[in-house]
């Protein structure tokens, strides 16, 4: 911790900035990131004795960590786990209130991105990293952590393409293939469900992350920032309303129990085979491997269910990112760890395998030929990564997250999931749910229209 | 001696299978992996003996932080609890045989306060701590722990109750300073609500989640509370990393986090009757 | 000599005495002020803190403005915040006297004399105090599962299955008011077991002479004596009540939709403040409900008052 003296002079001076640039309404971020430091400025940074603070709840970052280390070994970093998502989250938030208590680096979902980068939380990184950084992301990903000034906010670390996971046997069982198309997988829940009353075709997809993943397949953008201060909501369009009144009928119909997730009840119900699938995303691979041992071998990948007849289109579910904190006393050695444990060949790499298994978001681990050649015997020796790898160049494009992303999740709970639940008018959940958002945005200050 | 009633303790032993039933359950499932928690009968043992290897991974996992876990309840428990029952005493004292300016109106502040939401508190406590800089340290933790209104009030009826005036006059008489007089009189009168406000403070720090929770980054600052909620959510929630089997895990380390206290709770039970009875019996 | 110390003595005494008013009084504060100290900067600099914060707006847009008591207004308008008091008002009447009926039944019992093992159902019962809310609740929550759930095991053996203890919000208030009994039944019971330990055992003797059996005893003689302890205990029973926080967070994962995040006060100003990124609105519902809870603990303590019962 620095001194009192070293802190108040800091605290002064940020002060002045942050007061004299919040009129002009431009984000502190930007005034100080108006001079990139020269390569010898850098140089010179990370051969400086340093020690820097990571939070992040990937299992085996420890990894990528080391071997940072080893190819710094003047910058020194301390990694702790302080909770996953939404704990380390109100962990930051309470940090950014205080205006202390906050790492150098941090592992940020894509979906928070906006709302710490609207908080004033994240440093822009783009001048301490090579000029064609995000050219190494596929487009839809590097989207999202950057801004119309090219900014950048936070490194990609692992996404989430879906697909659909489901237990061959059980298909087999029934005389069914993997639905290629939504209208195909009501038909097969019901088969499945009437001929073994102890059997499903998949849990309700109670989780927001999960369910957003299915609307985004379905065409779904419905944030666009107008501006800084003008935001364009547009949740009750008609793919949202398709996909909610879809899993709203089935729920209905009895073809779908209603389990919520990430509870030992729900792993414990890939054990049993109360679930015959589950449209997840690459992650979930390890999920249900772990979940689900009595049913190794059994398990396949395939493509989502399509809505409409053309080209393929999958949904994102997730997908991390390791961003720099705008208060890090360290920015250059804090975006080159950030970088580093995200986009260094080795690093990257680490990431795909034990004990992490996240799904690469860089161009050259997606096309390398041992990733592509991963095949656990859990689902049967299928090239499982290869088959996750095609949908992953499907998934839809110009996907915009909110500035308050977690809000629009509960209230989507509230509005849209409790409207399934009660087997009531999804649609008017739906509305309800624009009309809530709507109202939050304007609470905070914003403009918004709704095109 | 009355005669015993059977049918009074027939009843009774159905109460009390309420209470302990659960504490069974935790000490069974420890025993297992997380399929057989899920598959056996919960108080009995599952197919295979998990007991040694669920306590190796508590004390092993995350590079053993379950260590400093369990020292961290201990320091903030322990420290925390001396320094209470010691500004409790002395309060208690002050407001019981003293009676200057203000001191009926301070001491009614002092009780409404037990009444204020801590979760309310926490919050604003958190921002004035980090413009202090004592955010995620020890500091944070143990010092708002230091004040227990409810304390106070224990201490001033103790000391009401158990220090005669004439004794305090008679010391003055001699010529005693006052504080003299505490420290070799008054004090040794007062140990037994001492002890009491020291136990329920100890029991209370180290149950302490919330206030922890928002104060503490450093997973070795954190106390058993804050460590056992970050595992268990692990064992549970989403995203990359999610690893079921980390249940039974979960459940030995909750397991194994009781033992102090109940250890505690069995050697002390004498010593929190005398002192609870003074507070509960009114004048 | 020894006059003349004796005569010292003597002067020395009376300047002591002298002096000895004022010093006793700013003695008394010395006492106190290192608690009081603690207590101002700790507990009222943090409630005022609170309350001017809970008059300010500051959104993600505009920075911070003075909106005066515009926040308690849509408080009041607002139903989630209605349907988390009706949560916790519900929880309090239905909590409170079960627990409190456990408790005094088993101090009675125990201190009849008439069981057997008293020692034993003394700790058996008090043991769950022991146990931190947040593990508390961990275990419960392993006990409520609809499909696995060790109280869903039980209930299959008599053909019941899949009984979702989370529901509903009333069952959800039945499942987390079987929790907090089993957390705080024993310590009640344990206040009241000591102030049964402090009556006099005349009573007893001369209920006896007369023929009273136990029963009766502890009906006439023991309860009424137990009132100011049980009122106690009911003042203590308020207070945490009204703050039902820890559980029903930990139980929203079981069950998002009913345990939702506004379940209860307390944890509708702590998602507010954390996801809603609203704390100016999280200070306004903190702040009130500890308005709500002393009104209500204010208005016991008065009723109390009526029967004969001084606090201070």
């Amino acid at each position: 911790m620095t001194s009192k003296n070293k802190r108040g002079v800091a605290a002064a001076v940020v002060g002045t900035l942050i007061a004299s640039t919040a009129i002009l309404g431009i984000s502190a971020q930007q005034a100080q990131a108006a001079a990139a430091p020269s390569a010898a400025a850098i140089a010179k940074a990370l051969n400086t004795p340093t020690n820097l603070t990571f939070w992040s709840w990937l299992p085996g970052q420890q990894n990528e960590v080391n071997l940072f280390e080893a190819t710094y070994p003047k910058i020194k970093v301390k990694l702790v786990n302080v909770g996953s998502g939404g704990t380390e989250y109100n962990k930051i938030k309470a940090g950014i209130a205080a205006k202390s208590g906050l790492p150098d680096v941090a592992q940020i979902e894509f979906q928070y991105v906006p709302t710490f980068k609207v908080l004033g939380g994240l440093a822009n990184i783009a001048p301490y990293v090579p000029a064609n950084f995000l050219s190494q992301f596929p487009a839809w990903i590097s989207a999202q952590v950057t801004d119309s000034q090219h900014g950048i906010y936070a490194v990609p670390q692992d996404s989430g393409p879906m697909g659909l996971l489901y237990r061959s046997d059980v298909f087999a069982k029934n005389n069914l293939t993997p639905p290629k198309t939504w209208a195909d997988f009501a038909k097969d829940a019901a088969i499945i469900h009437a001929a073994d009353p102890t059997e499903y075709i998949s849990n309700l997809v109670m989780d927001s992350g999960n369910m957003n993943g299915l609307y985004w397949q379905a065409g779904a953008r419905p944030f666009h920032m107008n501006s800084s201060t003008s935001i364009n909501i547009h949740l009750n369009d008609a793919a949202t309303k398709t996909v909610s009144k879809f899993w709203g009928d089935l729920y209905a119909a009895g073809n779908v129990p209603a389990d919520p997730y990430w509870t030992s009840d729900w792993n414990a119900a890939f054990d049993k085979g109360k679930y015959v699938s589950w449209p997840a995303a690459a992650w979930g691979l390890a999920t249900v491997s772990a979940a689900a041992a009595d049913t190794s071998g059994n398990w396949r990948a395939a493509a989502l269910p399509q809505w409409g007849t053309g080209a393929p289109v999958s949904g994102n579910w997730g997908g991390s990112t390791s961003a720099v904190m705008a208060t890090s006393k360290n920015v250059i050695a804090a975006a080159t760890l950030a970088a580093f444990v995200n986009t260094n060949p080795t690093a990257a790499f680490a990431l795909t395998q034990a004990p992490t298994f996240d799904f690469p978001v860089t161009n050259s681990v997606l096309g390398s030929a041992g990733f592509k050649a991963t095949a656990p015997a859990f689902y049967g020796s299928q090239k499982v990564y290869q088959a996750y790898g095609a949908y992953n160049a499907t998934v839809g494009k110009n996907y915009e997250w909110s500035p308050f992303q977690d809000e629009v999740y509960t209230l989507w709970t509230n509005d849209v999931l409790a409207a399934i639940l009660a087997k009531g008018d999804t649609g008017a959940g739906v509305d309800k749910w624009q009309a809530d958002t709507v109202a939050y945005a304007k609470k905070q200050g914003y403009t918004v229209t709704t095109k | 001696m009355t005669k015993k009633s059977n049918f009074l303790t027939l009843i009774m032993i159905i109460v009390a299978t309420y209470f302990v039933v659960p504490l069974l359950w935790v000490i069974t499932a420890s025993t297992k992996n997380t399929t057989d928690i899920n598959s056996t009968f919960g108080l009995w043992f599952g197919k295979t003996w998990h007991l040694w290897e669920n306590v190796r991974l508590v004390f092993t996992s995350d590079n053993g932080i379950y260590r400093t876990w369990f020292m961290n309840s201990m320091i903030y428990s322990v420290v925390g609890a001396g320094g209470t029952a010691f500004l409790c005493t002395l309060a208690g004292y002050g407001f019981s045989k003293y009676q200057f300016t203000g001191s009926k109106a301070i001491f009614r502040i002092v009780l409404g306060a037990v009444m204020i939401p801590s979760a309310a508190l926490s919050i604003p406590t958190f921002i004035i701590f980090s413009k202090l800089g004592l955010v995620d340290t020890r500091w944070a933790v143990i010092l708002p722990s230091l004040i227990s209104p409810l304390g106070v009030y224990l201490m001033k009826v103790y000391s009401d109750t158990s220090i005669p005036n004439n004794m305090i006059e008679a010391a003055r008489i001699d010529g005693a300073a006052e504080f003299k007089i505490f420290r070799t009189i008054s004090l040794r009168l007062l140990m037994p609500g001492f002890v009491t406000v020291l136990l329920l403070s100890i029991v209370g720090i180290w149950n302490n989640f919330f206030l922890p929770l928002i104060m503490l980054s450093s997973t070795n600052l954190q106390p058993l509370t804050v460590g056992l909620s970050i595992w268990y959510s692990r064992a549970n929630s989403g995203g990359s990393g999610s690893t079921p089997e980390f249940q039974a895990v979960v459940i030995t380390s909750a397991a194994i986090s009781l033992i102090p206290l109940i250890i505690a709770f069995l050697f002390l039970q004498r010593f929190w009757e005398n002192g609870l009875s003074l507070g509960a019996v009114k004048e | 000599m020894h006059n003349f110390l004796l005569l010292f003595k003597e002067t020395e005494m009376v300047t002591m005495r002298k002096s000895g008013i004022d010093n006793t009084k700013r003695t008394g504060l010395f006492f106190v002020l290192p608690f009081f100290i603690l207590f101002v900067i700790l507990l009222i600099v943090p409630l005022v803190y609170s309350g001017y914060i809970s008059l300010y707006n500051k959104g993600l847009v505009g920075g911070n403005r003075y909106v005066g008591f515009q926040n308690y207004s849509t408080m009041f308008h607002d139903p989630q915040w209605l349907a988390s008091i009706a949560h916790v008002a519900i929880y309090f009447v239905i909590q409170v006297p079960v627990m409190l009926l456990v408790a005094v039944f088993v101090a009675l019992a125990i201190d009849s004399g008439k069981l057997r093992f008293p020692k034993f159902f003394r700790i058996a019962v008090f043991i769950p105090y022991a146990v931190p809310a947040i593990i508390g609740t961990v275990i419960w929550a392993y006990f409520y599962g609809t499909n696995y759930g060790f109280l869903n095991q039980l209930l299959g053996y008599i053909h019941i299955h899949h009984v979702n203890f989370l529901g509903s919000p009333m069952s959800a208030i039945g499942s987390i008011s079987a929790l907090a009994t089993w957390e705080f039944a024993g310590y009640n019971m344990i206040i009241l077991y000591a102030a049964l330990q402090g009556l006099s055992t005349e009573l007893y003797e001369a209920a006896a002479v007369d023929g009273a059996g136990s029963i009766r005893t502890a009906m006439r003689i023991k309860l009424p004596q137990l009132y100011p302890a049980i009122f106690l205990t009911l003042i203590f029973s308020i207070i945490g009540s009204f703050q039902l926080f820890v559980e029903p967070l930990q139980f929203n994962i079981l069950n998002p939709t009913v345990v939702n995040n506004y379940f209860t006060p307390n944890v509708y100003a702590y998602t507010s403040a954390f996801q809603g990124n609203q704390l100016n609105y999280a200070a306004t519902i903190s702040f009130s409900l500890g308005l709500v809870i002393a009104i209500v603990a204010t208005i016991a303590t008065l009723i109390g008052s009526r029967k004969g019962e001084k606090l201070i």
